[in-house]
């Protein structure tokens, strides 16, 4: 590809991006782990999502259940995690949580609590040698990280002991399969089990010694990602599999007896699964002994049941009826029972049906009703309803009255799954006589199983809903299906929720629907599911001031009025996951509907009057459309009409940039259908929309702060960079100085020496001179020894003597003379001394005042390295602050996002018309000013009316110029003629949306009808 | 697809046949003339008849031969009959004669009678002028007989439509093919005697006997026949079986039984098709003449609709004395046939040799070193059967019987979402393979499967084999070894089947519902399958006759509206009398171990394509009845034979032997199978894309995550319920991609791989070493060549050892030792 090519590439792909991006609004695909014990503290992380921006409070249905955002070391939040918190006294079971951030309130996940103690896998645990080891009594919390991830866990057990694991994922909103296999110490498959739709995967194993045993869990269709979660209980508690009957009696104790396997108070039966004996035990169970079904798959909502969990570990939901089911009797083909009554009853063996036989009279009439997948079990009923007459020779001919397979009402359509498998039958009994209901399962031939159980309700019909409310989040087109969401209002926003009716034993009444516990600042107009409609809108809408809080809402419906009114809550459903890896698209019952307000204003939001206005066919209907800019949005917006009847004239219209409304036209057909209908103002334009901008603006407050700081450390570094620079001036002068007195010292020190050199010469001539003269006293003392001797010698002896005395006279002289020099020289030696220790001292203090200056000097330097450092890292500071200012601005850059408004609804009843009209206009309308025209109007009269009518000439707000008095057509009359005068002022041009209308008392009401007709003033 | 097939294979019985060999007349204790009827007469009925005479000479010791162009003939009148050189009888007017046979010394007389000649009677066009265009050829697949025609004239196929067929002669094209004023400027005999450009070329003589009588059925004013005029009920080969020597000659006669109880030689008219082209050829007179190979082999004789074989026994005749001691049925069979055949068996393999077959025939897996040492070296007398109990019981034989029956039960995904149901449905039978579900059970779970796929996994063989006729085809030709196909738009061409029977099957599955999964996507192609209430019935679409279900060969079942017939169906087959369902299964694994069936192909059971050895089919069945449908047990029986543990190393006499199982035939690994022990030897493996690591090759769950590897080597993509869609052929591809594929190349230099790792080693001498890899590939010990030459390859390559031993893997995968199961 080459670089244009590709360039191009890029930019389509961004733009067709765009095209489908949609405002922002927090949702979870899980969290992690999916569960805890009660009464602990556990940290859970957010799993994946959209969104997920500044996430800072975690929100639990149940008030015992608790949660703050998780810290680090240093205080600071970590981010999507919180540390929740369990009170002991939780009721084990399914709770939903939702998160909220910048973008509001998300959808909620599945939060299961235990009373065992919990772990969490250890990855990697992909390998028999990698295997997690795990001690029983615990609950391992885990994932199947991405599509090929196995996990394998290692567990030892005791002979004698019955271990039980059970995974549990459909329970916790997990699109898992796990597939768990259990493996001896020899590598022997022992035992294995695959989760199946709502049945969750368990393995019953008894051990024969003490060993060693390896489960391997795997995605069955080797799926993976963070919405893949799982819990894996390794216990020894009881396992129920199935109760019977299936549901219990609204007003008090119902017996019912549990079987399952490892049931230490139960009874052995001859039965077994996978290869276990089942176990039966008898108990009673009240109506009050369980929670509301939160978790249910959404077709829950159509039949009453609870989650009834009496024997720990295990969560059943059992049916809720208004009376006792009939005891099943033992080996009778044909049960008689006597109407109306429930059953329960279960598809336990191959081939298995079970009939049910009744006396019943002409005319009456009959509902029987069969739940199964609305009660949580798998089986397929297949319903058949005969008519049995006994022939004379006693046996029995039974005529097919009829078949039914699979429930017709899916009144949640392709967004909502609610289809189920669950067949009912209206039966108006053509004759006195005795009839049969014969139940199976749709593929009894093949299977059979316990497990397959059903409840047969037969009751006088008694019209009723049940409503259940979406709580998704529209797509971006509004077609394409909902995504999991929850109701995140903007500031000045708009949410649109649907409603969906189960509508019960013919009910076709109209259902007023109404959001009640709205907070302040969250408005909704009631709305209506038409007669005979399944789902209508509900708009909420918030303020422009309306404060960011978080609040449980409800949603009511009732037809009728007065005593006869029928008032029933509308149950909240969520989408747990589209069709994935062979599961269909699901959905199930919330614990609650919760409205939140975040931060984010909305774009714009259109204006219309509430209306429940009641029109007939041919009838026009003029909309004024206004709307609501806010942040600066000036584009254009696109308006169109949702949710209209058929056979309606409705253009679409747009208001331009610079307009804020424009009046639309709704033209109701003559054949368009009588009935209420919800309709709603859809806006869309391309907004240039500004993400998370107070991002961007903490973003630059940290930026300024950081370049306070810079500042801040560069002065620091200038002021102890001059007070270093001052020091090394002062140890410069000194060490001059200190170079001065060396010198002078030096010189002293020369003197010293020439002194000792001339008082070591002194001493040395003293030395001589002493020697000459002990010399001379030798010779005279060697003539003092001459005696004796010859004249001669002697008189050479004296003369020697005389020359030697005056020897030593000299000797003596010169050895006075050289003392002296010597003691003076010891003098100035004296004197010189002094002098250098004086310079000594000065030089000893210079050096000192050296030293501290040094010192000073280093401080200083460390002081400027510190400082410089500071200044380094300040601007490092600064750089980061700016990268995440640029980043932060750049999220935050306005990027056209394809925003779609919708409107508070329009409630619009639509009447059969009295009467057709045409109008013959001359002159195809065309009017001078200030003249008048005739037009004939003629009346066709339909639907029986027969009464008078009155012509009236209908112009749009704002026309003015023309006039015509209305005119009455008698019952006998089939015409009449209307006129239509123009002022003299008129302003010229065509004349929109003029229509002439006549009205009459029609049905009790009074009625209109209408033709257009087209208008022109001219010259 | 599938008629295509059909009718390819039909076109094949028109190739060309020839005659070798020579006869020597042995010296005969006495001759007899055959075919007889009662009362030791022949009898001939019409004017157009002819009867093939056969005169068998029978030795003293009981040997026969056939000396029919040998005998000299006599006749009483010679103007009522002649004779010809092949023994073919031709009437010349009405009589009663005798006819005598004479060869050497001995004679055989027997009366002949022939009527009918005097007084013509009107030829019927469907018993006498359809079969002409059969014997000739003109309504074959691949001429005027196929669905189109050929060029403006179109035939029913093979003829099973006279009326049809009459129809289009007479009156078509303005009735321009048959002139009767002159019926030989017909245009239908001008072409094919080639008066007249003929696409088909000349087709027969003017003037023979075809000719003649399409001639005098113009000439009759081309009478069609009546109604109630007697059928074709039944043929006969005459004589039925003969033990025959090599190189030899036997004539056959086949004999209609038309339904009134009159019989007609009809051996000119018949075709005729050895199951074995290898082994005999067959003329269009019926004349058999073995070949070179000693065996049983069947000629197939087909005419009107029906169906006969004639069986000969070829004995190879050596010394068959030291032949190993039978330990259980299969031996008793194989070796009893083979004594019978004169075919010494090879020795009893080596344990090393039975070690790497046997893990690779049930486990698809290579021993692993440490094995081939333990196995070795054990000394234990029963090793061999606690080896194969070993196996059986190891998640490696679920993969292997996994594999094969997932493949022909036509698991595969086309879209994204198929995934889930097909890697559901392949859990599902690993599952039944490693808890070695009964087998009835097995085949009742799939056929009667019900319910949403993500519950009851077998339903995902709905997904494909989505038509009623998929159904019944995919259920005859997988779970009966009948390939039924043929019989949805026409008469079955080599079998007994009808459209009847095939629509009495299809009535089974008539009432197979499907229903959407609730809230699942539109486009989904599982669906929930479910018993449509109502009573079974199927149409055949040419009579339009509502037809009940009704098992092949069984009176139809009445079957209430509200029960699903598939049960019904599960429960005839499943029958220990039914005489298909285990034969077919025993055949199927008996081919997995011997690459070859008992009949071959092993989906194709049928009169006309008998079995190689009848007993050991009989007893391998009712073994496997007996045994509850045991298929470990069946694998058990087989594996522990000495038939299985025979050498694949031919004595003197065995070479040839290519179907009595007389030696172990090697054949190929299979695609998966090899690219796994390629993977073992290297210790290397494959990511294959959404798979966790480690999965190998046998163990996938289809064919959409396959490799070039497994594709060159013939891994099939589970199209089909023909094992045959596998393809154990070499090819060019697969010597390259082994010899130069980069794939090979890499994974064996691998730094994880087996060779880097002893290179690397320092302490274990290269001979131990060399040794181990040895027991890797060959899961044996090199011998004293070997191990020098791999030796002395390393020293020379002291620099690069690791290169060196790169090498060594190299050439050892591309020996045909490792390649092949021997």
């Amino acid at each position: 590809m080459t670089g244009i090519r590709l360039f191009l590439a890029i930019v389509v792909a961004a733009t067709a991006q765009q095209g489908y991006a949609q405002l922002p609004q927090t949702r979870i695909s899980s969290v992690f782990p999916p569960g805890g014990q009660q009464g602990t503290t556990v940290d859970l992380t957010v799993g994946g999502g959209t969104d997920l921006d500044e996430l800072d409070q975690m929100v639990f249905a149940h008030p015992g259940i608790t949660a703050v955002p998780k810290l680090d070391a240093s205080g600071n939040p970590v981010a999507n995690t919180f540390a929740v918190t369990v009170a002991p006294d939780v009721p084990a079971g399914l709770h939903d949580v939702r998160v909220r951030g910048l973008f509001g309130i998300s959808n909620p996940r599945i939060f299961r609590v235990d009373s065992l103690l919990e772990a969490v896998e250890v990855e990697p645990n992909n390998s028999l040698t990698q295997a997690t080891p795990v001690a029983l009594e615990t609950i391992v919390n885990a994932r199947a990280n991405a599509a090929t991830d196995v996990d394998f866990y290692r567990i030892a057990v005791k002979a004698g002991q019955t271990l039980v694991v059970r995974s549990e994922a459909e329970k916790i909103d997990s699109p898992m399969q796990p597939l768990l296999q259990l493996f001896n110490t020899s590598g022997r498959r022992v035992a294995d089990s695959r989760r199946v739709l709502s049945q969750e995967a368990s393995i019953v194993y008894t051990a024969a010694k003490d060993e060693e045993l390896i489960v391997r869990v795997q995605d069955a269709v080797y799926g993976g990602g963070d919405q893949f979660v799982y819990r894996l209980s390794f216990d020894s508690r009881p396992l129920v599999d199935w109760i019977s009957p299936s549901f219990v009696n609204r007003n008090g104790p119902t017996g019912v007896t549990v079987y399952g396997r490892n049931l230490p108070d139960g009874r052995p039966t001859e039965r077994k699964l996978d290869g276990q004996t089942i176990y039966q035990q008898q108990m009673n169970i009240l109506p009050t002994d369980g929670r509301n079904p939160v978790g249910a798959d959404a077709t829950a909502a159509f039949a009453e049941s609870f989650w009834w969990n009496t024997i720990d570990g295990n969560l059943v939901r059992i049916g809720l009826a208004d009376a006792s089911p009939v005891s099943e009797a033992a080996e009778t083909p044909d049960q008689p029972v006597t109407l109306p009554f429930e059953a329960s009853g279960a598809f336990a063996e191959r081939t298995d049906e079970d009939v049910y036989r009744f006396d019943a009279k002409k005319g009456e009439s009959w509902v029987v009703e069969v739940f199964a997948k609305r009660l949580g079990s798998i089986a397929d009923p297949l319903l058949m309803i005969d008519r049995v007459t006994t022939n004379a020779d006693g046996t029995f001919t039974y005529n097919r009255l009829a078949t039914e397979d699979d429930d017709k009402q899916n009144p949640g359509g392709a967004d909502l799954p609610t289809l189920s498998d669950d067949p009912s039958f209206r039966l108006d009994v053509p004759e006195d006589g005795t009839y049969r209901i014969r139940l199976r399962d749709r593929y009894g031939d093949t299977r059979g199983d316990p497990r397959l159980t059903y409840r047969l309700s037969v009751r006088p019909p008694k019209a009723d809903f049940s409503l259940i409310v979406f709580d998704a989040f529209p797509s971006a087109d509004g077609k394409a299906p909902v995504t999991s969401g929850a109701i995140s209002l903007r500031k000045g926003g708009s949410y649109e929720l649907t409603v969906y009716a189960y509508r019960r034993d013919g009910h076709s009444e109209a259902i007023q629907l109404i959001a009640e516990n709205l907070p302040a600042g969250i408005t909704c107009r009631p709305s209506v599911i038409g007669p005979g409609q399944t789902s209508a809108k509900l708009i909420l809408t918030a303020s422009n001031d309306a404060a960011e809080q978080i609040l449980p809402i409800s949603v009511v419906g009732q037809s009728g009025n007065g005593d006869t009114a029928l008032k029933r809550p509308a149950q909240a459903a969520s989408l747990v996951y589209d069709a994935i890896n062979g599961l269909p698209r699901t959905a199930r019952l919330t614990e609650s509907l919760v409205a939140g307000v975040m931060k984010d204003e909305q774009p714009f939001s259109i204006v219309v009057d509430a209306m429940n206005a009641e029109f007939s066919q041919d009838q026009q209907l003029l909309v004024p459309i206004r709307i609501e800019k806010r942040n600066g949005f000036d584009g254009k917006v696109d308006l169109s009409f949702y949710g209209l009847p058929a056979e309606v004239d409705a253009p679409n219209v747009a208001i331009e940039p610079g307009k804020d409304s424009v009046v639309a036209k709704i033209y109701f057909k003559e054949k368009a259908p009588p009935s209420t209908n919800t309709i709603l103002v859809q806006g869309t334009s391309a907004v240039p929309y500004r993400r998370n901008p107070w991002q961007a603006d903490r973003a630059k407050v940290k930026v300024t702060e950081a370049d306070a700081v810079v500042a801040e450390k560069q002065t620091l570094v200038a002021t102890t960079d001059a007070k270093l620079k001052d020091a090394q001036q002062i140890i410069a002068t000194l060490t001059e100085q200190l170079k001065t007195i060396t010198g002078e010292l030096a010189a002293y020190s020369a003197q010293q020496q020439k002194l000792r050199d001339d008082f070591a010469k002194a001493v040395t001539e003293q030395q001589t001179s002493i020697e000459g003269l002990a010399k001379v006293q030798t010779q005279l003392a060697a003539v003092n020894t001459l005696t004796g001797s010859s004249a001669e010698e002697i008189n050479g002896a004296i003369l020697a003597v005389k020359e030697a005395s005056a020897a030593a006279d000299e000797a003596a002289k010169k050895l006075a003379t050289l003392n002296n020099a010597a003691a003076e020289l010891a003098k100035l030696a004296a004197a010189t001394k002094e002098m250098e220790a004086s310079k000594l001292k000065e030089k000893s203090d210079a050096e000192t005042a050296v030293s501290t200056m040094t010192k000073d000097a280093e401080t200083a330097q460390a002081a400027l390295a510190e400082a410089q450092k500071a200044a380094e890292e300040a601007t490092k500071s600064k750089a980061a602050a700016d990268e995440v200012l640029k980043k932060a601005e750049e999220a935050s850059k306005p990027n056209n996002v394809n925003v779609r408004v919708i409107s508070e609804p329009l409630v619009i009843t639509i009447h059969a018309a009295p009467a057709k009209l045409a109008a013959a206009v001359p002159d195809g309308g065309a009017i001078k000013r200030g003249a008048s025209v005739a037009v004939k109007v003629t009346v066709t009269r339909k639907n029986s009316f027969a009464a008078n009518l009155k012509l009236s000439l209908v112009l749009p707000d704002g026309v003015t110029g023309l006039t015509a008095d209305p005119v009455d057509v008698a019952a006998d009359q089939a015409e009449g003629t209307l006129t239509i005068t123009t002022t003299a002022d008129a302003a010229i041009g065509d004349i929109a949306n003029v229509v002439i209308r006549a009205t009459g008392e029609f049905n009790g009401r009074s009625a209109a009808t209408e033709v257009p007709v087209a208008l022109k003033i001219i010259e | 697809m599938k008629f295509a097939q059909c009718c390819a294979a039909l076109i094949t019985l028109f190739a060309p046949l020839t005659v070798s060999g020579s006869f020597v007349v042995a010296s005969e204790a006495r001759v007899e003339l055959s075919p007889l009827e009662d009362s030791n007469a022949i009898k001939i009925r019409s004017r157009d008849a002819r009867q093939q005479l056969i005169v068998t000479a029978i030795a003293a010791d009981g040997t026969l031969t056939d000396a029919t162009r040998e005998a000299t003939w006599v006749i009483s009148d010679p103007s009522v009959l002649a004779i010809d050189s092949t023994g073919m009888a031709i009437p010349t007017a009405d009589g009663d004669i005798t006819v005598t046979a004479k060869v050497g010394e001995q004679t055989a007389t027997a009366n002949v009678s022939i009527s009918g000649f005097a007084t013509a009677l009107p030829i019927s066009f469907g018993n006498q002028i359809v079969p002409i265009f059969t014997k000739l050829g003109c309504n074959g697949g691949g001429c005027h007989g196929k669905s189109g025609g050929q060029n403006g004239f179109k035939l029913s196929l093979l003829g099973f439509y006279p009326s049809d067929d009459f129809e289009f002669l007479r009156k078509e094209s303005r009735g321009r093919r048959i002139f009767p004023a002159i019926p030989a400027e017909s245009l239908l005999l001008k072409k094919a005697v080639g008066r007249s450009p003929h696409g088909g070329g000349k087709r027969m003589e003017a003037g023979s006997y075809e000719y003649n009588l399409l001639v005098q059925w113009i000439e009759q004013g081309m009478p069609y026949g009546a109604d109630s005029d007697p059928f074709v009920a039944g043929i006969r080969c005459v004589p039925e079986t003969r033990t025959m020597t090599q190189k030899s000659q036997q004539q056959i006669a086949v004999i209609a039984t038309y339904s009134n109880g009159t019989t007609e030689d009809v051996t000119r008219m018949a075709l005729f098709e050895p199951n074995e082209a290898e082994m005999a050829e067959c003329s269009t007179t019926g004349l058999v003449s073995t070949l070179d190979l000693a065996g049983e082999v069947a000629i197939m004789a087909r005419y009107q609709g029906q169906v006969a074989t004639f069986r000969a026994t070829i004995p190879l005749g050596a010394d068959t004395s030291n032949m190993p001691e039978p330990i259980n049925l299969v031996d008793t069979a194989v070796f009893g046939k083979l004594k019978q055949l004169g075919i010494p068996a090879s020795e009893i393999c080596d344990d090393a040799t039975f070690l790497r077959r046997v893990s690779l025939d049930i486990a698809g897996t290579l021993p692993a070193s440490e094995e081939v040492q333990s196995f070795l070296a054990d000394t234990s007398a029963n090793k061999r059967s606690l080896l194969v109990d070993r196996l059986l019981d190891s998640p490696a034989y679920a993969d292997q019987f996994a594999n094969k029956w997932n493949f022909v039960l036509r698991n595969h995904k086309v879209n994204g979402e198929d995934t889930p149901g097909t890697m559901l449905f392949h859990q599902w039978l690993w599952n039944k393979m490693y808890d070695n579900t009964p087998y009835d059970q097995f085949v009742r779970e799939i056929i009667t499967a019900s319910g949403d796929p993500q519950i009851n996994p077998a339903v995902t063989w709905y997904r494909d084999v989505d038509t009623t006729e998929e159904q019944v085809e995919d259920t005859a030709q997988l779970f009966l070894g009948l390939r039924i196909q043929c019989a949805r738009c026409h008469h079955h061409p080599f079998e007994k089947w009808s459209q009847d029977d095939y629509y009495g099957m299809a009535a089974f599955y008539g009432r197979v519902g499907k229903k959407a999964i609730p809230n699942a996507s539109g486009t989904m192609r599982d669906r929930r399958v479910f018993h449509n209430e109502g009573i079974a019935m199927a149409s055949n679409p040419r009579s339009g006759k509502a037809l009940k279900p009704t098992g092949l060969g069984t009176a139809a079942y009445d079957i209430p509206a509200d029960r699903d017939p598939r049960i019904q169906l599960a429960d005839w087959m499943s029958d220990p009398q039914n005489p298909f369902f285990a034969k077919s299964l025993v055949n199927r694994y008996w081919k997995h171990f011997f690459s070859r069936g008992i009949v071959e192909p092993e989906d194709d059971m049928r009169a006309t394509n008998p079995p190689s050895n009848p007993e050991l089919l009989e007893a391998l069945a009712s073994h496997f009845i007996q045994s509850g449908f045991d298929l470990k047990d069946l694998v058990r029986t087989i594996c522990n034979s000495r038939t299985y543990q025979l050498s694949a190393l031919p004595n003197e006499f065995n070479g040839n032997d290519k179907q009595n199982f007389s030696r172990y035939y090697p054949r190929r690994l299979s695609a998966e199978v090899l690219y796994d022990a390629f993977h073992q030897v290297t210790d290397t493996g494959e990511a294959f894309g959404g798979m966790p690591a480690g999965t190998n090759a046998l163990q996938l769950a289809d064919a959409s995550n396959s490799t070039y590897f497994l594709q060159v080597f013939g891994q099939p993509k589970g199209d089909t319920a023909c094992e045959c869609e596998r393809s154990m052929d070499a090819n060019l591809a697969q010597s390259l991609h082994l010899l130069n594929g980069k794939e090979i190349q890499e994974k064996i230099a691998r730094d994880a791989a087996r060779t880097a790792r002893l290179a690397a080693e320092t302490v274990r001498p290269n001979e131990d070493r060399v040794k181990e890899l040895y027991r890797w590939v060959f899961a044996r010990e090199p011998n004293a060549e070997e191990l020098d030459v791999a030796i002395g390859y390393l020293k020379s390559h002291e620099a690069n050892i690791r290169g060196g031993y790169e090498d060594i893997v190299w050439a050892l995968v591309n020996t045909k030792e490792f390649q092949f199961n021997h």
